[in-house]
């Protein structure tokens, strides 16, 4: 008899728990959202990103196009261009330079899509161009944290020299970076050096590597972007400068073994998860029921060694 | 809109007047790549169809955007066209494309230089960049492919060195924002998806089809590119052909660097290193029928294949292809075209 109420029962949840979803479904309006990723296919730094977006779209059920730019800010106006034409709901460039898609994302905005930009923001924030809302690190600030804990931890002061190498030095998040770390840098006297290293492990590893045999004075690295953290301790090692004080930015799993094994200071983990996550489910409250969208800072955490261990456990997911 | 090495080929008009339309047809040069530039379109109507509207290809702002990005490829692949089929490649146009949108931005915002000087000394730029490819390939013997891999490199250079920005002593991208009349002449838009790109594309395409078929020159690029000794044995001065071959290949790369810039009001130092733009053009021409060898090619064949390539890399993102795989779809329907033309061509041939 109990066993017959517990079929019963249960056969009563699966067909309410079907009609519910039936329902839920008739109530979740599509949302279609194309999600453009500024750089290059594969790089670690991304894959939480994506896997935030991918993760976000499941959860709020929307149809989720994610697309790379390639670098190529001409590209990345396309296709913002090409969400418009596909009728997407929203778009979620990165404004990786300042001016190249004020159009496009105006374009967009007239067209009614709601646009967050994510990851990189124009110099000038919501008033630089006219998307709705941002989510993504304040460089500055994080600049600043990541170079007073260099200069607390190994106590640089006045004649120390610093390399700040970065993927691409022109870009607003390399800009502001270096600007917020020279801020910390100035309040102990510390003087810095900025070194293009490009995506490829490989030769930002040479570069980085030349740069300090070039000058044998620098006594610290920061790495402002994830390639650059990554190998400042490869390319210290390679030419005899094992223990050279380094920290950086970003998350992978190489950076955290070597935050957790002592060879790294520390990182500002800006949250590229989020950055994936949040946008799109902003995209989708806010098509749904028009609640607005808020910018976001994501990233304003600093690991060492100390809380490293759940950034290395869940790298490439969500971490 | 153009012709071939075949032209040189004994017999090429004795039955012109006896054949149908359709067996001309067969025996137009750039044939296969129209076939498969028209197939694919067809193919992307018939999806629009099935999908009642719901696939975007045919909307006016899509084809805005082709019409806007093919141009860029397209006017960079002629110049690269032309070159190989003389008989030398360029790798370092993409370098020359954004030197050259530099040198305009820089004098015109930074020097003042009236937008005319500053433009003019943009291609400028670009047709000397070339004529240093040229003579060191042509008069210093070096293989033209390790000559321009070298110039690639110091044109990255020359970028990073001349984007750098006084106040912050660090790479910077420039603006370009010349005056609204020249902005509507080199990229406004003229009537629904159709821009002045389009018009600049034609422009530069039926110049290149007057070099290649109606010139004196043309005959020579061909006759240097399928056989430069014999080339020289019947007096074609084979250094001078391939000097503005690589001239005419560096104008167009400064040209379409300057038109992407006015689009864009921008230009980036990291595009010259991740654009792969020097890669697109020499695929975009070989997928368009330009031999690798040199001495055979069709105007028309390295615009298509250009816009197949921009095409195909437009339809996966109106697809949602997984990002993932993005690269290796569009490298896929590449080799495959590719290989289609190769086929066609061969059972033209015989």
């Amino acid at each position: 008899m109990i066993s017959h109420a517990r079929r019963v029962l249960a056969s009563s949840s699966i067909v309410l728990a079907a009609f519910s979803v039936q329902v839920s479904a008739q109530e979740m309006e599509e949302v279609k959202v194309t999600f453009i990723q500024h750089c290059c296919s594969g790089a670690t730094f991304f894959l939480p990103m994506q896997f935030g977006a991918e993760e976000a779209a499941r959860i709020f059920d929307v149809d989720l196009t994610y697309v790379n730019a390639d670098g190529d800010a001409a590209r990345h106006s396309n296709l913002i261009q090409t969400a418009i034409a596909e009728g997407q709901h929203a778009v979620i460039p990165t404004i990786t330079v300042p001016d190249a898609l004020d159009d496009a994302v105006q374009q967009a905005v007239d067209a009614g899509l709601i646009v967050i930009a994510q990851n990189i923001d124009d110099p000038d924030g919501g008033d630089g161009n006219a998307r709705h809302a941002f989510v993504g690190q304040d460089f500055i600030a994080s600049g600043q944290i990541i170079g007073r804990k260099m200069v607390e931890t190994h106590g640089l002061g006045e004649g120390d020299h610093c390399l700040l190498p970065v993927e691409f030095p022109e870009l607003t998040y390399a800009i502001e970076r270096a600007q917020g770390v020279q801020i910390a840098l100035d309040e102990a006297g510390v003087t810095s050096e900025v070194v293009g290293t490009g995506t490829v492990d490989a030769e930002a590893t040479t570069i980085i590597a030349q740069s300090l045999i070039a000058n044998p004075n620098i006594s610290c690295a920061i790495g402002l972007g994830t390639t650059p953290t990554t190998t400042i301790p490869d390319a210290a090692a390679e030419v005899g400068r094992d223990g050279l004080p380094n920290g950086g930015f970003d998350t992978n799993p190489k950076i955290m073994e070597n935050i957790l094994a002592g060879i790294t200071t520390g990182t500002m983990d800006q949250q590229p998860f989020w950055q994936g996550f949040l946008p799109v489910m902003f995209a989708a409250y806010e098509h749904r029921y028009g609640l607005r969208m808020v910018d976001f800072d994501t990233g304003n955490n600093l690991i060492d060694a100390e809380n490293g261990q759940k950034a290395l456990d869940w790298g490439g997911t969500y971490r | 809109m153009s012709e071939t090495g075949a032209n040189f080929l004994p017999g090429r008009y004795k039955h012109e007047h006896d054949d149908t339309v359709l067996q001309r047809l067969k025996r137009y040069p750039a044939i296969n790549i129209v076939v498969i530039y028209g197939l694919f379109l067809v193919g992307l109507a018939i999806w629009t169809i099935a999908s009642r509207g719901e696939f975007a290809f045919f909307t006016s702002l899509n084809l805005s955007v082709l019409a806007q990005q093919i141009p860029i490829t397209a006017i960079v692949a002629v110049g690269v066209g032309l070159l190989m089929v003389s008989g030398e490649f360029d790798i370092s146009v993409a370098a020359t494309f954004t030197f050259a949108a530099f040198i305009a931005a820089t004098l015109l915002h930074e020097m003042g230089w009236p937008l005319a000087v500053a433009f003019t000394a943009g291609i400028l730029c670009g047709t000397i960049i070339g004529a240093i490819n040229a003579w060191i390939t042509c008069w210093l013997g070096i293989p033209s492919f390790i000559a321009t891999i070298g110039m690639m490199f110091f044109g990255r250079g020359l970028v990073r060195w001349i984007s750098i920005n006084p106040a912050t002593n660090l790479p910077d991208s420039a603006k370009f924002f010349p005056n609204e009349g020249f902005k509507a002449a080199l990229t406004g838009q003229l009537a629904g998806p159709v821009f002045a790109q389009l018009i600049w594309l034609i422009a530069v395409a039926y110049a290149g089809h007057l070099i290649l078929n109606r010139h004196r020159l043309g005959n020579h690029m061909f006759s240097a590119g399928g056989n430069a000794e014999a080339a020289r044995g019947v007096g074609v001065r084979v250094r001078r052909v391939k000097l503005l071959a690589f001239m005419i290949c560096g104008a167009t790369a400064a040209f379409s660097g300057i038109l992407q810039a006015t689009r864009i009001s921008e230009i980036e130092p990291s595009y010259v290193v991740i654009s792969g733009l020097e890669l697109k053009a020499i695929a975009a021409v070989v997928v368009g029928g330009v031999a690798l060898a040199g001495g055979r090619g069709t105007i028309l064949g390295m615009v298509l294949g250009a816009a197949l390539i921009d095409t195909v890399d437009n339809v996966l993102v109106l697809a949602s292809a997984p990002e993932i795989l993005f690269k290796g779809f569009l490298g896929a329907i590449i080799i495959l075209a590719v290989i289609v033309n190769s086929v066609l061509g061969r059972r033209q041939e015989s």
